[in-house]
């Protein structure tokens, strides 16, 4: 392999990689005070792509205008799924994993109207303005400025969320509920505004990241399913919880995966990924940033 | 039982898990300014009863009442803004967070003034020094006397009315123990009343003015400290009906 090729495949991996790991942190935002997975946000990030192609490709809408609505509009769905999906289990009182059920069924109900309502084909969504998919070469490198966008963006929005949790009361809140939920609860803390919000929070994101990965790989309604596994694998392989681990194992999940395109066949490239995985979680159960929990109550 | 100066006024309470009492009938009252220990076995109901109080487990019959107001199975949330500071079991505090941080918390849905706030956390810092020498560290960094101290000072820093303490002694050296008690005095006097669930009965005995023995979920007596001292009920409380020659 030329070494053009091989960096020119990096530069790809790691511009997916940072798309799997916003699918992942999509899913510890939600995950932090709920302790609930959830499994429909694959289906929000192709919304973020469907929705972008219609407002910004068919509609013709500014590329600001445009997401901020589609933020609004996902995060609303995050928030309307908790309600109904989510929020029913723990008013119960019961520990069970009912929302894994609920999730899945929801993300089934979006994907199914999705279907109906954009058909199979993929559509192209532009690029966030100011950057291009025009390749540049730099000596060996190759790339465009959209997947240095893409990429900033993921490092910069890690870097609000963490401010976000350790600066502002309602992060704290957040982190307090996700270590000890009666312990919150003792201090005037109701952890089911929280768990609302970070739904919204969490939904919104993942219209973000479906926004601007529709231009590097089209939007279609095949898209989420794919994103959601890729997205905890990334979660998986960098820890749970640890947003900057989640960078880290989408960018190897998407350079393994850039890489062994060229190198193997569909069927083997999955083979490879998975065994990767696998065997970080066999060497570290907890991801490569990931912490034991603490305690148990 | 319910006497007109009760703060916190329990009646006939029966809660538990699943449908299944684990307390049943317990009435208890906490009078202004007073101490009150509630003492009894491993797996006597006394966390549980604690837990109903504070909403954190709902109660199936009977009352609680906090200065008059009907608070049955209010949820926790907003008991803790009528007055009511419940410390669980176990040193329950942040541990990721910093002790700040974790005051911060105690106070976060009082809806006070920064200037307010910032004379909260002084009164806390005052009672507890060396909350202040490590206000920055992560809570989970503490000793455990210091995490109990904690907790207690995460509690205390909304001025509650009334004060539950789950065994704050628990997992501690005698000397800790001793500095929780007197922490537990100024606490006191500064007019909260206490609710008090402790292991070490002896010294738990000196500190309040009226004891409860519960047993199986039941409450089997209660009295002034001094009498109680001294009495069988407690041995048969700890030790279930034993007659002793």
């Amino acid at each position: 392999m030329l070494l053009e090729d091989f960096l020119a495949l990096m530069v790809n991996g790691v511009a997916l990689g940072a798309i799997y790991a916003m699918v992942g942190i999509g899913l510890n935002i939600a995950y932090k005070p709920t302790n609930v997975f959830n499994l429909a946000q694959g289906e929000f990030v192709m919304l973020g792509a469907m929705l972008g192609w219609l407002l910004l490709t068919y509609v013709g809408m500014p590329w600001v205008a445009g997401t901020l609505i589609l933020l609004v509009a996902i995060g609303i769905l995050g928030g309307f799924e908790e309600r109904v999906a989510v929020a029913p289990h723990f008013r119960a009182d019961s520990h069970h994993h009912g929302w894994l059920i609920s999730t899945l069924a929801f993300s089934i109900i979006i994907i199914n109207i999705a279907d109906q309502v954009f058909r199979a084909d993929p559509r192209f969504v532009p690029p966030i303005p100011g950057f291009s998919l025009d390749t540049i070469f730099m000596g060996p490198l190759s790339f465009n400025t959209h997947q240095v966008a893409v990429v900033a963006l993921v490092v910069a929005s890690i870097f609000g969320i963490e401010y976000f949790y350790r600066h502002t009361l309602t992060g704290k809140a957040i982190s307090a509920v996700a270590e000890d939920r009666d312990g919150a609860r003792l201090n005037g803390i109701n952890p089911l505004h929280l768990t609302m919000l970070s739904f919204v929070a969490g939904g919104a994101y993942c219209a973000l990241a479906g926004i601007i990965a529709a231009p590097l790989l089209l939007a279609s309604t095949s898209l989420g399913l794919m994103l959601l596994v890729k997205g905890f694998m990334a979660m998986a392989l960098g820890g749970v919880g640890s947003q900057w681990g989640t960078l880290i194992g989408g960018i190897v999940i998407g350079c393994i995966e850039s890489i062994s395109s060229i190198l193997l066949t569909t069927g083997y490239r999955q083979l490879v990924l998975l065994a990767v995985v696998l065997l970080v979680l066999l060497i570290r159960p907890h991801g490569l940033f990931g912490k034991a929990p603490g305690r148990t109550v | 039982m319910s006497r007109p100066d009760a703060i916190l006024d329990i009646r006939d309470l029966t809660a538990g898990y699943n449908a299944v009492p684990v307390i049943r009938g317990i009435s208890l009252c906490v009078g202004k300014g007073e101490a009150v220990a509630l003492l009894g076995a491993n797996g006597a109901g006394k966390s549980t009863l604690l837990r109903a109080v504070s909403g954190l487990l709902r109660a199936t019959e009977g009352a609680v009442l906090l200065s008059g107001e009907t608070i049955t199975n209010l949820a926790p949330e907003k008991l803790v803004r009528k007055g009511l500071s419940h410390v669980a079991e176990g040193r329950r505090i942040f541990r990721r967070l910093s002790v700040a941080d974790n005051l911060e918390l105690g106070l976060a849905r009082m809806g006070l003034s920064s200037a307010e706030t910032a004379r909260r956390f002084e009164e806390q810092y005052a009672l507890f020094p060396i909350l202040h020498e490590k206000r920055k560290d992560p809570a989970g960094a503490l000793s455990g006397g210091q995490q109990q101290m904690l907790a207690i000072a995460q509690a205390l820093i909304r001025r509650p009315t009334v004060l539950m303490l789950d065994e704050p002694s628990t997992g501690l050296a005698p000397i800790l123990i001793e500095e929780v008690f007197d922490k537990m005095a100024q606490i006191r006097a500064q007019g909260v009343s206490i609710l008090l669930v402790e292991q070490v009965v002896e010294r738990a005995l000196e500190f309040v003015d009226h004891a409860y023995l519960i047993q199986g979920g039941r409450l089997i007596a209660d009295g002034p400290a001094t009498e109680l001292k001294d009495s069988s009920a407690i041995r048969k409380a700890y030790m279930g009906d034993v007659s002793i020659a």
